[in-house]
């Protein structure tokens, strides 16, 4: 966290809303990927990046700089993520995804346009609903974001080891998904 | 090593210290199997990094960041230290209050519904009204119209007769005119 962050962070702290103000700015556009990679909706996503920012500021005072800002954010944020998971309204959404994953399902050995970027993440996201929530979380954090373990530890609240083990069964079920749609497409082409 | 051990090793083989490394590397210089499999691994993590890495600005959104703000500046959300009870309240604490509060509104409920008239019937409520020498007089039954008028009886009884000496939950026995009032609905 450099000097200005902190400052920034402190004056927040203290009760001023314009200081509050450029941290949303700042960290929302992160808060919001996190957020619509973890559930694929823009509403539900924009709910709860809203939801975790007046979260944020209502426990401000409380906040320990020496985490960073950003860590105890997605901790909030993936929290308020994990909460809708275990809701019954999205497990009622979910079940109609569930019945209609492989139809909506972009086929690329029976097309020559090659795979845009954009459409393969979507399909990944798509594909990534079949994990469990925590195994989800993980793998969004450490293969989406590129975050260090060390860090998805702390937002998550889990030991390495339980990160390690859930990010095996997540890639090794996201592979085994890929594959069978990507069976003749080299993932070095995208 | 074996190949499910390494196996198990090459999905989170970015997360392995580097005598664990080394000790995959090994085994997959002379294992085709498991070469195939990390080969494929790296191709997909390197793909989803490639397309899952926040790019930029991209997702930024100007009215987002309004409707926060109005939320937290309009008044509705405060970070003064009452605000604060709903993070320090823990749920089990917030489930245990409901429980009490529940609890004492049933019991506040229970206690209103059985003694309507709890102060007069306190007073009397030792009287036996078999044991009673009124108790040969006539029965004089009254049908109110409501549930709440049959609660009012005693109040009913006393500013006809003025001398009550009996109060129970369905009947009021009366010394004056020697008579048994009784609820009926």
């Amino acid at each position: 966290m450099n000097y200005h962050e902190s400052k920034i962070i402190e004056d927040a702290k203290g009760g001023d809303t314009s200081a509050f103000r450029k941290l949303v700015e700042h960290y929302q556009p992160f808060a919001y990927t996190l957020a619509h990679r973890m559930t694929r909706s823009h509403d539900e996503a924009q709910d709860i990046v809203q939801d975790s920012f007046i979260r944020c500021w209502q426990a401000i005072s409380r906040f320990d700089q020496r985490v960073k800002f950003s860590t105890w954010l997605y901790k909030i944020v993936m929290n308020r993520c994990l909460d809708l998971f275990k809701s019954a309204r999205y497990r009622s959404r979910q079940y109609e995804i569930d019945l209609n994953v492989h139809d909506n399902v972009h086929d690329p050995k029976g097309s020559d346009a090659p795979l845009h970027r954009q459409e393969f993440l979507e399909i990944v996201l798509k594909m990534s609903e079949q994990l469990t929530p925590k195994q989800r979380a993980v793998f969004v954090l450490r293969d989406l974001e590129d975050i260090d373990v060390a860090e998805v530890g702390n937002i998550l609240s889990m030991s390495q080891g339980n990160i390690k083990s859930n990010l095996y069964y997540a890639r090794k079920k996201m592979s085994e998904l890929l594959s069978k749609i990507y069976q003749n497409t080299s993932l070095h082409e995208l | 090593m074996i190949c499910r051990e390494t196996e198990k090793k090459i999905f989170i083989y970015p997360e392995l210290s580097m005598p664990e490394k080394e000790e995959v590397d090994e085994h997959i210089r002379e294992c085709k199997s498991c070469e195939a499999i990390a080969r494929t691994l790296t191709g997909l993590r390197e793909t989803l990094l490639k397309v899952g890495t926040f790019k930029g600005n991209e997702a930024y959104n100007s009215g987002l960041t309004n409707k926060i703000m109005n939320t937290i500046s309009g008044g509705h959300v405060s970070n003064s230290f009452i605000f604060h009870l709903e993070t320090i309240l823990s749920w089990s604490l917030r489930y245990s209050l409901a429980a009490v509060s529940l609890g004492l509104m049933i019991l506040l409920f229970t206690e209103s519904m059985t003694t309507p008239e709890r102060g007069a019937a306190s007073r009397t409520e030792h009287i036996d009204i078999k044991a009673m020498p009124v108790m040969d007089s006539k029965e004089f039954t009254i049908t109110f119209k409501t549930r709440k008028a049959v609660a009012n009886l005693r109040t009913w009884v006393k500013s006809e007769c003025e001398r009550i000496c009996y109060n129970g939950d369905n009947a009021v026995a009366c010394h004056r005119c020697e008579r048994i009032y009784k609820r009926t609905y």
